[in-house]
């Protein structure tokens, strides 16, 4: 018994040292190990942070560990070749960087990083930043991609600003309000336009390139403020919509078409006055520790419905949305939940895929989103900090959402989308 | 692998030809206490604590001889635990999960003592399976609410769900007839798996750690 008790014993012990020790596990934006002094360690420390902190491996099919596997040698090689007193070239750095990130699906990523050893000539030049945007490689890819965001959201401008003077279109506009006020840092644009159909009913129409919307809000009863004016533009459209007896109002449009996003706080405005009950289409989570698949439950971003508010479903009034490539963001969000809604409906195109929403600064509570500090530590990454999925279990991450009623900028141009939707509101029964 | 089979079987027939040879049959319930062991490597703030749970099941004994008996059990146990953040702005935020294992320990039963109350110790390795979890608790949203949640475990490929690792433990037995005897067991079972896979590239083993008390009945064939 007594040798049979010692050998058991012995390959217990032994093997009770099985357990493996763990390895050091940085997790996301862990600022005291962002430190780099090579081309291999500035790619590990991306690699590791984005390894723990996206938020989509669930759903992108990225080989992650192929890419450490296939691009460490490379990048070892670069600094072998820099210590032998050649230069690494930006490009260079940029053509590998486009591999290894540029097909992420996160759809609001972009990555900026420098080369730690520029040349003579990429220093002198100031060429010595790397910027990888997957969303760029991936819009040029669909079929009715058109331009650059930039471009579209100038002819867009152009032709509402047109529409709101009365000089484009078909329909009757009893009003017109275009306003640009600066948000923070950026300069936002609002348009107002109350159009008359024929039988004498109206359609307020509400057109902004973000949402900015809770910050402009308020600015309302104040002259002082530099947001009174659009504000005012905001309510115009708001008690239109609200108050405009039931005869007398077709139907609302709102016009997410290269809207970029901004604040989640705003559906307050453009989803809670035109519901009765609470709306959860879409949940989020985040992550919760450094697993790729570590996610915090799902939870339901819930609209309540505004103190002073409307049942357009019960008055069977349509909501129409207008959406299009460069519906980014909280323009996409906001165009799924009115899509939701008993008499919602989007005209345009597919929206532009990047949903899953930011929380800047919060790294140490979600294990995710945007990280690094170009000053400081060479490169930055804007990242999503949430993961979003409908309510029938879809993560639009990449894809967008799609309208009820397509129609194309490419074959229909920005008035025939408009002229869709004043025609659905027109022949709405 | 040859010698090693070879090896088993004249243990086997060494200890199996012995006399008074008796198999025992038995069912067995009591509590199981869990602990998660995991390192520091890639947390922020969470701990980890233990929790108990309800353990079951049945006992399988051959008694070879008059000190020494091989133990089979299939065992169902909770080994669950509770994660809890610490930050201040999300120190609300926890999650207890309520798991549910099949585990299937073989052991070495080394019994001593009188002819009716007897002490055994028990050595050995064992197997499991991650049937089920549910998780409750806090969680925070966007608007930095801290809805509750009460759901099913999904599990995905990062979830091992296979278990293995070192069971040992200590007991009494008591004879209430020649047929029947009262076991009472407390039994420890170390995880050599992580119940999270390992990535090659990132290691961040988590293992658990279960101490299974329990009253069984064994009924001797």
């Amino acid at each position: 018994m007594r040798k049979i008790s010692i050998i058991l014993i012995t390959i217990i012990l032994t093997l009770s040292s099985c357990r493996k020790s763990p390895d050091y596990v940085p997790y996301i934006g862990e600022t005291s190990k962002m430190s780099y002094s090579n081309y291999a360690e500035q790619f590990d420390v991306l690699w590791n942070n984005i390894n723990t902190g996206y938020v989509f491996w669930d759903v992108d099919k990225t080989d992650w560990d192929g890419m450490y596997e296939k691009y460490m040698p490379q990048f070892e090689a670069l600094d072998a070749r820099y210590e032998s007193g050649k230069a690494v070239e930006t490009k260079e750095l940029q053509a590998l960087y486009d591999e290894i990130m540029g097909g992420l699906i996160d759809h609001h990523m972009y990555v900026q990083l420098k080369n730690i050893h520029p040349s003579f000539s990429n220093n002198s030049f100031g060429n010595n930043t790397i910027v990888i945007n997957p969303a760029n490689n991936e819009i040029v890819t669909r079929d009715y991609y058109y331009k650059e965001n930039y471009d579209m959201s100038n002819e867009l401008q152009q032709f509402i600003k047109r529409v709101a003077a009365n000089k484009e279109s078909d329909y009757k506009v009893v009003k017109g309000d275009f306003q640009t006020v600066k948000v923070d840092d950026s300069q936002v644009s609002l348009c107002y336009i109350l159009f008359q159909l024929p039988d004498g009913r109206y359609i307020p129409y509400l057109w902004q390139d973000s949402y900015r919307m809770s910050t402009i809000m308020t600015g309302l009863n104040n002259p002082q403020s530099r947001y009174y004016k659009a504000a005012q533009l905001i309510d115009s459209w708001k008690q239109a919509a609200l108050k405009t007896d039931k005869k007398q109002l077709a139907g609302i449009i709102l016009d997410n078409r290269c809207n970029s996003g901004g604040s989640s706080a705003d559906v307050n405005h453009v989803v809670a006055p035109f519901i009765k009950q609470d709306l959860s289409v879409v949940s989020t989570r985040y992550k919760e520790g450094p697993g790729r698949l570590e996610h915090s439950v799902w939870s339901p971003m819930t609209v309540e419905p505004s103190t002073q508010n409307r049942d357009l479903a019960a008055e069977n009034i349509p909501y129409v949305v207008l959406s299009n490539l460069y519906s980014i963001s909280m323009g996409e969000i906001t165009t799924y939940n009115v899509s939701q809604l008993p008499t919602g409906y989007v005209v345009g195109e597919r929206t532009y895929g990047a949903t899953g929403p930011l929380l800047p600064g919060y790294i140490d509570m979600t294990y995710g989103g945007p990280f690094g500090d170009m000053q400081n530590e060479n490169h930055y990454v804007y990242t999503s900090t949430f993961e979003m999925q409908t309510h029938e279990g879809f993560v639009p991450e990449g894809i967008g959402f799609t309208p009820d009623k397509e129609v194309l900028t490419k074959t229909s141009g920005v008035k025939g989308q408009l002229d869709a939707a004043l025609k659905y509101i027109t022949e709405y029964k | 692998m040859n010698k090693v089979k070879l090896l088993i079987l004249t243990l086997f027939i060494v200890l199996t030809t012995n006399v008074n040879a008796q198999l025992g049959i038995g069912l067995k319930g009591g509590a199981d206490f869990n602990s998660i062991t995991r390192s520091n490597a890639g947390r922020i703030d969470e701990t980890y604590h233990g929790k108990k749970g309800l353990g079951y099941g049945l006992i399988l004994r051959y008694q070879v001889n008059d000190w020494f008996a091989m133990r089979a059990d299939v065992e169902m146990l909770s080994r669950s635990h509770s994660m809890k953040r610490n930050l201040n702005f999300v120190n609300e935020v926890y999650t207890d999960y309520k798991n549910n294992y099949l585990t299937l320990p073989v052991m070495a039963d080394f019994t001593f003592g009188g002819s009716k109350l007897r002490g055994h110790f028990l050595m050995g390795g064992f197997v499991g399976y991650w049937l089920s979890s549910n998780r409750n608790g806090k969680t925070v949203d966007m608007s930095m609410d801290f809805p509750d949640f009460d759901e099913k475990l999904e599990f995905n490929q990062e979830h091992n769900r296979l278990a293995a690792g070192l069971v040992g433990g200590t007991g009494v037995s008591y004879d209430i007839s020649d047929n029947i005897a009262l076991e009472l067991d407390a039994v420890f079972y170390y995880d050599l798996t992580s119940y999270m896979k390992i990535n090659e590239l990132s290691v961040d083993p988590r293992y658990n750690n279960t101490l299974s008390l329990t009253l069984g009945v064994i009924y001797k064939l």
